[in-house]
């Protein structure tokens, strides 16, 4: 189990973490369950009273071309104004 | 008495009758840095340009411009908290060479009132810890006992202001990451209401529980950082105005809620009988104490890991090296593996247990026994607080079960989290609260007492605080 939830948090674990995290997972998922005491059937999920606010998507910044620079420069990679990457297909 | 060692409130006054200048008071901050932060290590980064910037502030102090709230005042900031052109790692390696490219809302505001940043403080890395063990740029150690903890998340921002290596600071809490390091280190330190302060530039780990809020020597100092701070902000959606209510309390007759639960085994001795002394005092003063239930207390910790190592998972889902790492193209076959790459290389060992439990909490099979469970009993939890809240004003609680603990303690993930079990309910409900200081156990570490207040009530928990300091 524990590989699979690895692979999709795409971290790569070595044998003697699988041990440890596989431990301390049932360990932390023993001490969560008491959650299942609580009788939940007429209760709805939490969620916040906040609506969506949607606002214009503009450019506000004064200097955007220098802020632009500054991060791509901080990129591994780039390529003119672009961060560069390994092609996907 | 050095400069450093003012409160706030005490040199925005020396500055305004020019007793002393910003360049003084700034020299004090950075000599008391030279002589202890090597032990105490509470900075990542600290901001070369601190001096400069007081000299400017003594030039406008000397043109005799008006001081505006914080003018002039140095403080530290967290380091998940964007200042345009520092550092900003998040006590992450995955972050190390990241230089933030705009200010968070919380400082330009803080610029905008005059406030100099004398450096970025050490945390555990991406605030997921309780004790300043987890910075990927060494542990922070308590000022007041360099062999035990400062608390944390927010351990260097604690430990700065408890040092005087600044007047005040910022930190994040998520489950008590403010709170309970205001506590450990003899401090206020208040989490506001969900929304009462933007988090636009803040690094996120758990967006339904994370706040920015101040750490400071004394509750008004506290308040006034707040009051700077707070508002609606439209980078934030989450954002809300609090209106200045000004609610002047009454202690006669002020009902001040007690819950059981939080009395339970488990908590110190000396922090039992000294929050009952100033329960006590209260009382004589006219206060109505009064036991409450909050029956779900005991589900609220596993509640809170559930959701917050889920929200976290997501939300660090976005560190896949392409934008800020150093690993290059060539050295790796294809994007997938760059992604490994990264996340293997650059996230600490507590990053990755919490990455793994909320990734499997989310998971395909599992999402509603554990995360949407979780939600349920959350709402249970927001439901007992305002029952409570029927009844009487305001929660008085211990902020920690226990002082300051020793540095390599706690092993295990599961005694570690503990140590959040009376403030982590508090983020879950979206309320506020505030660790206030309330004296010392034999050994001199500093004990914390937690107020909780009705959401948007700062104001009350404010003059409710400012009482509990005059006691002593």
């Amino acid at each position: 189990m524990i590989e699979h939830i690895a692979q999709l948090a795409k971290l790569k674990l070595s044998e003697k973490e699988k041990e440890k995290f596989s431990k301390e997972l049932l360990q932390i998922l023993d001490f969560v369950k008491k959650l299942n005491e609580v009788d939940t059937s007429n209760i709805e999920p939490f969620f916040s009273d906040l609506k969506n606010i949607l606002r214009k998507d503009e450019i506000k910044i004064k200097d955007h071309k220098s802020k632009v620079k500054i991060l791509i420069k901080q990129a591994p990679e780039k390529e003119g104004n672009y961060f560069k990457t390994i092609s996907i297909l | 008495m050095k400069l450093s060692q003012l409160t706030i409130e005490e040199a925005k006054n020396g500055l305004k009758k020019k007793i002393f200048s910003c360049q003084e008071l700034v020299k004090d901050c950075l000599n008391e840095i030279k002589k202890r932060n090597k032990e105490i290590n509470a900075f990542i980064t600290i901001n070369e340009k601190a001096i400069d910037e007081a000299r400017e502030v003594d030039k406008k102090i000397s043109q005799g411009e008006n001081l505006n709230e914080l003018t002039g005042i140095p403080l530290a900031i967290k380091d998940n908290i964007l200042v345009e052109g520092l550092r900003c790692t998040a006590g992450s390696k995955i972050l190390e060479n990241y230089i933030a490219p705009y200010d968070a809302t919380v400082i330009k505001k803080l610029k905008k009132a005059g406030a100099i940043f004398i450096g970025k403080t050490n945390m555990d890395e991406f605030a997921m810890g309780s004790s300043g063990e987890n910075s990927a740029f060494g542990l922070t150690r308590n000022p007041y006992d360099l062999n035990r903890v400062p608390g944390g998340s927010s351990s260097g921002s604690a430990a700065a202001v408890a040092a005087n290596f600044c007047l005040g600071s910022l930190g994040s809490d998520t489950g008590g990451s403010i709170r309970q390091p205001s506590a450990f280190c003899g401090l206020v330190g208040l989490k506001p209401s969900y929304g009462a302060v933007s988090r636009y530039g803040l690094i996120a780990l758990a967006s339904s529980l994370d706040q920015i809020g101040p750490i400071t020597k004394t509750v008004k100092d506290c308040q006034i950082i707040f009051e700077v701070i707070k508002g609606k902000d439209e980078m934030d959606s989450t954002s809300i105005n609090i209106e200045n209510k000004e609610l002047k309390i009454e202690i006669k007759n002020l009902k001040i809620g007690i819950p059981k639960q939080y009395f339970i085994k488990g908590l110190d001795e000396e922090i039992k009988n000294k929050i009952k002394e100033i329960l006590k005092k209260l009382e004589d003063q006219g206060a109505i104490i009064q036991e409450i239930s909050l029956a779900m207390t005991d589900y609220a910790l596993a509640c809170y890991y559930i959701i917050m190592s889920s929200e976290a998972s997501a939300n660090l889902a976005r560190y896949d090296g392409i934008r800020y790492s150093k690993i290059k193209n060539e050295k790796v076959k294809n994007v997938e593996e760059l992604y490994f790459e990264n996340r293997t290389k650059g996230f600490g060992i507590e990053v990755k247990r919490r990455i793994i439990l909320g990734t499997y909490s989310l998971s395909a099979g599992y999402y509603e026994a554990y995360y949407l469970k979780a939600m349920k009993v959350r709402n249970l939890i927001k439901k007992d607080f305002s029952e409570a809240f029927k009844k009487v004003d305001l929660i008085i609680t211990p902020t920690t079960p226990t002082p300051a603990f020793k540095i390599g303690e706690k092993l295990d993930p599961i005694s570690m989290y503990l140590s959040d079990i009376f403030t982590a309910p508090v983020n879950l409900a979206g309320l506020p609260a505030i660790s206030l200081p309330i004296g010392f156990t034999k050994s001199k570490l500093p004990i914390g007492c937690q107020i909780i207040g009705k959401y948007k009530e700062e104001d009350k928990i404010f003059e409710l605080s400012k009482i509990i300091e005059e006691l002593k």
